[in-house]
């Protein structure tokens, strides 16, 4: 009985079911909605929805074994639909993380003070920060946090977002290299969104474009993500790509996210427009 | 009774100085639609009656007047009548018989090993009639024992697609079926049998813990020069041609390849507005060529068979970092054997087979980045050695050496299956450029021997891997048992082992200690034929297996697994004689399996409890017939997702399952109905045959996969389409 050794096989010679010919279009369907054909979007805010997490520096220094630990403040943005204006915010350890460099929950210092909740066009942005302690390279080291043959490791931290019932669970890492580290020098890729611009009315429940530029500024892989209050965006991930609008009147908010793979900066830019 | 096509070629110039009533008539009788010569057909004129000689010539005298006719009869076509008139003046004619139901020229030949326990074979005419899209080899779907999975996998008695073997005659191949379009990788027209073993098979078969799947190709020289040609709507178009090259020798040649990327190109361009920017372009062809020659003491095979299957797909995905948001898959699976299959009867006593085969296997993926190019070449030398020791009595040795020569290319993420925190999106690349090579060689010994009622065939297979360094050997026993006239009983026990991948001992991402993976088969069943017409076939069977191969935190493998399938499984056959043809097959299966020994057994990842096979063909005329299949299976089972998280670096929702291999839900149970009509249109020397039908249909949408909504939240379904029509024409020349 094959278990993991056919991961690769299975995905290599994919086992096509039995209605095959159609069923491969389905899956060409079902890939290409992005969603899966989910009747509850993912780039539609409906209730509470982590966007991203931001590191100041993007990218951290291993802590000096004889000075003060550096610092890394993390920013924590999510989105609520309007209606929704509570949110509590605590530290999280995912106890499934085995990885050896994973913040204990006493270690994340979450700022309550800095707790915001914005109306911004059709939803509420949230926003709070946190601050870390970067260990030594020699902590990194012992706990052979290190990649192969690189001074870099990467931090495991979480959070913990609740808005009445509903919980939001957040994982995520940054990086912290050592001293002289070329990585050191990352900053955060950056989006504008150039269509729609923000304050336009458009109509309701009509297909646009929605387009943005892209700043990668550490010639990394990044990865895109569409947020709306309402209607479809047909992918999500591309930086150039359709937003059907939803039939109702009203303020509307598009985010696009986006996250560098190997630095872990993360930025994001918010526009509002109105439907009618 | 049909009217016969009467062709006259009628001399003319010379017959017209010849006296009516003098001259024989010169008739050729041939058969409708291939126009093959019939030999002993009765030529009825007036009282008397004439054959047909083996060039299909009859002769005899047509009176010079008056009204009459000449009737013409033979088993397994309909009956003719020509009246006189239209055989004046005497010359040469040719006529025509159309097939009948009752087509007696085709001859199921079931030749097997006397005590092979639970081999299922079904000769190609029977399997053409009912298997999925009219191709023999998908036959072994709908056998008992099968749980036939995600289309083109085969799963026996609980054990997955990779533990069974498949082979063209000796020659061993990495798959039978092609990724999709319902067809096997050989043309109809060069099989003879399908033959399977769900297990208990014997000590010839080694390197397998699940089933033996064989498709046994024609060994006869061609009657004659023949041209089929196969277009296939969506999916696919073919030629095969044979021939005899002279009185003991023939080959045949065949080629097919695929355009359903095509049709589905037009189709996602079609639909852009809505799926958006979407390339999916799914491919495949095979090929093969044969020699064969036939001596008085045996004959030689020569076949080279080549296939291969891929897909090229851009799509919308969710784990794209590319800017137009689309991820990239390109896979490509393709091997080539050749070998020379030289049986040779020593004497009335001795005989050999031995297949020397060269085997050249190429698998390349690119998918989201990750790039894999595995290239193997292996040669390898099955020969068996056979004594007669007495009636129904033989002793058989065979040896089974190989070497193989492996390039791996990979540059890909690596695999930690235990961690649940790992996301391939963000996982660490290993590069690794190795070439290895690896010996087996194994060999082995079977006897039967008959105790008057009772056959005992005991044997063992000793093996070698130099890869894991390791040799073990297996005993069999398998043992039939004459009931009476129609009944026997039959046993079978035995170990079965298989050595592990070679990815799996890899130094780089393996574990070279890994030993081989052990399974023990225990067969009980009893074999009934009711007349002519009816058999069934009832078997209880209990496999047990052991040091399978597991992922593991630290050695990366170990082989730590075990599982253990029971059940029972009814064939009940109706043979193919005369109008109505099929069968009924159940089996009934649990198998439960764990990861280590300290677990404790949950349901196995392939278990299907029930599954259920009802095919059957009805012959409304020799040219007209139509038929059909109905499959249930309990629904496979799946794992459900125990915590979410969401990941700040992949903009995602990951879920968490305590044990990813728990299989704690299933699917709904699956039903699917298919029906065709086949229908030849018959010209005198070649025919057009369509078939039209529909796959798959059932009177709701059927479920074949489940998956989550973006954050886990909500459990959805994945359906196909309620039914694919499908037409199929063949030409025959």
């Amino acid at each position: 009985m094959r278990r993991f050794p056919g991961a690769w096989d299975a995905i290599g010679r994919i086992g096509w079911p039995p209605a095959a010919g159609h069923l491969l279009v389905s899956a060409a369907l079902l890939l290409a909605s992005c969603g899966g054909g989910d009747d509850v979007r993912q780039e539609v805010v409906l209730k509470l929805r982590a966007l991203g997490v931001a590191a100041n520096p993007p990218v951290s220094s291993w802590s000096a074994a004889d000075a003060l630990p550096n610092e890394v403040e993390l920013t924590v943005y999510a989105a609520l639909p309007l209606a929704q204006t509570a949110v509590t915010v605590a530290a999280f350890k995912d106890p499934r993380q085995k990885a050896p460099l994973t913040y204990a929950e006493s270690q994340i210092l979450v700022d309550q003070t800095s707790v915001k909740v914005t109306p911004s066009g059709g939803l509420n942005l949230v926003e709070f920060k946190a601050k870390v302690q970067v260990p030594t390279l020699a902590q990194a080291q012992a706990a052979r946090a290190l990649k192969p043959g690189s001074s870099g490791g990467q931090i495991n931290y979480g959070f913990r977002l609740n808005a009445g019932a509903e919980e939001e669970l957040v994982t995520g890492t940054f990086m912290a290299y050592a001293t002289g580290s070329p990585e050191l020098s990352y900053t955060a890729p950056t989006v504008e969104i150039v269509e729609p611009q923000p304050g336009v009315v458009l109509e309701k429940k009509v297909k646009g474009a929605i387009k943005a530029t892209v700043a990668n500024v550490n010639a990394e892989e990044l990865k895109l993500g569409w947020f709306v209050t309402g209607g479809e965006v047909q992918n999500r991930r591309a930086k150039e790509t359709i937003w059907t609008r939803p039939d109702a009147a009203g303020p509307q908010t598009v985010i696009l996210t986006i996250r560098g793979k190997k630095s872990r900066a993360f930025s994001m830019k918010v526009v509002t427009v109105t439907t009618q | 009774m049909r009217f016969i096509t009467v062709l006259v070629a009628w001399l003319a110039a010379g017959l017209t100085t010849v006296a009516f009533g003098q001259s024989p008539v010169t008739l050729k009788i041939l058969e409708k639609g291939k126009g093959l010569p019939l030999s002993k057909a009765e030529v009825a004129v007036g009282g008397e009656k004439f054959f047909s000689d083996p060039q299909g010539v009859a002769k005899f005298v047509v009176p010079p007047a008056g009204d009459g006719k000449v009737t013409i009869t033979k088993r397994g076509y309909e009956a003719g009548e020509i009246p006189f008139a239209e055989l004046r003046p005497p010359g040469e004619y040719d006529a025509y018989l159309v097939p009948a139901v009752n087509d007696d020229n085709v001859v199921v030949v079931r030749g097997t090993r006397k005590t092979a326990v639970s081999r299922k074979s079904i000769s190609i005419q029977e399997a053409a009639k009912v298997a999925p899209g009219g191709d023999p080899a998908q036959v072994v779907k709908l056998l008992p024992g099968v749980q036939s999975r995600n289309g083109n996998q085969i799963v026996v008695r609980g054990s997955g697609p990779r533990d069974s073997k498949y082979y063209i005659d000796d020659l061993e191949v990495p798959f039978i079926f092609h990724g999709f379009g319902n067809l096997s990788i050989t043309p109809t027209p060069i099989l003879s049998a399908v033959d399977f073993e769900a297990g208990g098979f014997g000590p010839e078969y080694g390197d397998a813990t699940g089933g033996v799947i064989t498709l046994r190709t024609k060994s006869e020289v061609p009657e004659r020069p023949m041209t089929q040609f196969v277009v296939n709507l969506p999916f696919y178009s073919g030629i095969y041609h044979e021939r005899p090259l002279s009185p003991d020798s023939g080959m045949s040649v065949s080629l097919r390849r695929s355009y359903i990327d095509i049709f589905i190109k037009q189709f996602l361009k079609r639909s852009q507005d809505k799926v958006g920017n979407v390339t999916v372009a799914p491919y495949f062809g095979d090929g093969h060529v044969t020699y064969f020659q036939k001596s008085e003491t045996g004959h030689v095979k020569a076949t080279l068979i080549s296939a291969y299957d891929g897909i090229k797909a851009a799509v919308p995905l969710d784990a794209s970092s590319s800017e137009d948001g689309r991820g990239e898959f390109n896979t490509y699976d393709g091997f080539l054997n050749v070998g020379v299959e030289k049986l040779e009867r020593l004497d009335k006593d001795w005989k050999y087979v031995t297949t020397p085969q060269v085997y050249y296997l190429n698998g390349k993926k690119d998918i989201l980045g990750n790039k894999i190019d595995d290239t193997s070449v292996k040669v390898r030398a099955p020969t068996e050695l056979t004594r007669r020791l007495g009636k129904g009595e033989d002793l058989n040795v065979g040896i089974d050496p190989s070497y193989q020569v492996t390039k791996s290319d990979y540059h890909v993420i690596k695999f930690v299956r235990d961690d649940p925190t790992w996301d391939f999106e963000d996982a660490e690349k290993i590069t690794v450029k190795r070439t290895s090579k690896a010996t087996t060689l194994a060999a082995w010994t079977n006897v039967d021997q008959v105790f008057g009622a009772t056959t005992l065939s005991p044997g063992v297979r000793g093996y070698y891997n130099s890869a894991i360094k390791r040799a073990s050997a297996d005993p069999r026993l398998r043992a039939k048992h004459m009931l009476g006239e129609g009944n026997t009983l039959k046993a079978a026990f035995g170990r079965y082992s298989e050595s592990p991948q070679p990815r799996e001992t890899s130094p780089d991402f393996g574990n070279p200690k890994l030993d081989f993976e052990h399974s023990t088969h225990y067969v009980l069943g009893l074999e009934q034929t009711w007349g002519d017409d009816w058999t069934t076939d009832i078997e209880a069977f209990y496999k047990t297996a052991y040091h399978m191969v597991e992922s593991d935190a630290a050695l990366n493998f170990n082989n730590s697994g075990s599982f253990k399938s029971r059940g029972f499984e009814l064939f009940v056959r109706r043979n193919l004689t005369g109008r109505l043809f099929g069968w009924l097959s159940y089996t009934y299966s649990k198998t439960m399996e764990r990861k280590t020994d300290r677990e404790s057994f949950h349901d196995g990842r392939y278990d299907q409890t029930h599954v259920v096979n009802a095919v059957g063909s009805y012959k409304l005329s020799g040219t007209n017939e139509v038929g059909g299949r109905y499959n249930y299976h309990t629904g496979d089972t799946t794992t459900s997702v125990t915590d979410v998280v969401y990941n700040a670096n992949l903009d995602k929702y990951k879920g968490r399952q305590d044990d990813p291999d728990a299989s704690d839900a299933r699917l709904p149970n699956y039903n699917a109905l298919s029906l065709y009509w086949s229908h030849d249109y018959l010209w005198d020397s070649w025919k057009l045959g369509q078939r039209l039908g529909i796959e798959s249909y059932w009177f709701k949408p059927q479920v074949q996969g489940q998956f989550y909504n973006y954050d886990y939240s909500k459990k959805q379904s994945f359906t196909a389409l309620r039914a694919i029509p499908f037409v199929e024409v063949r030409g025959e020349l």
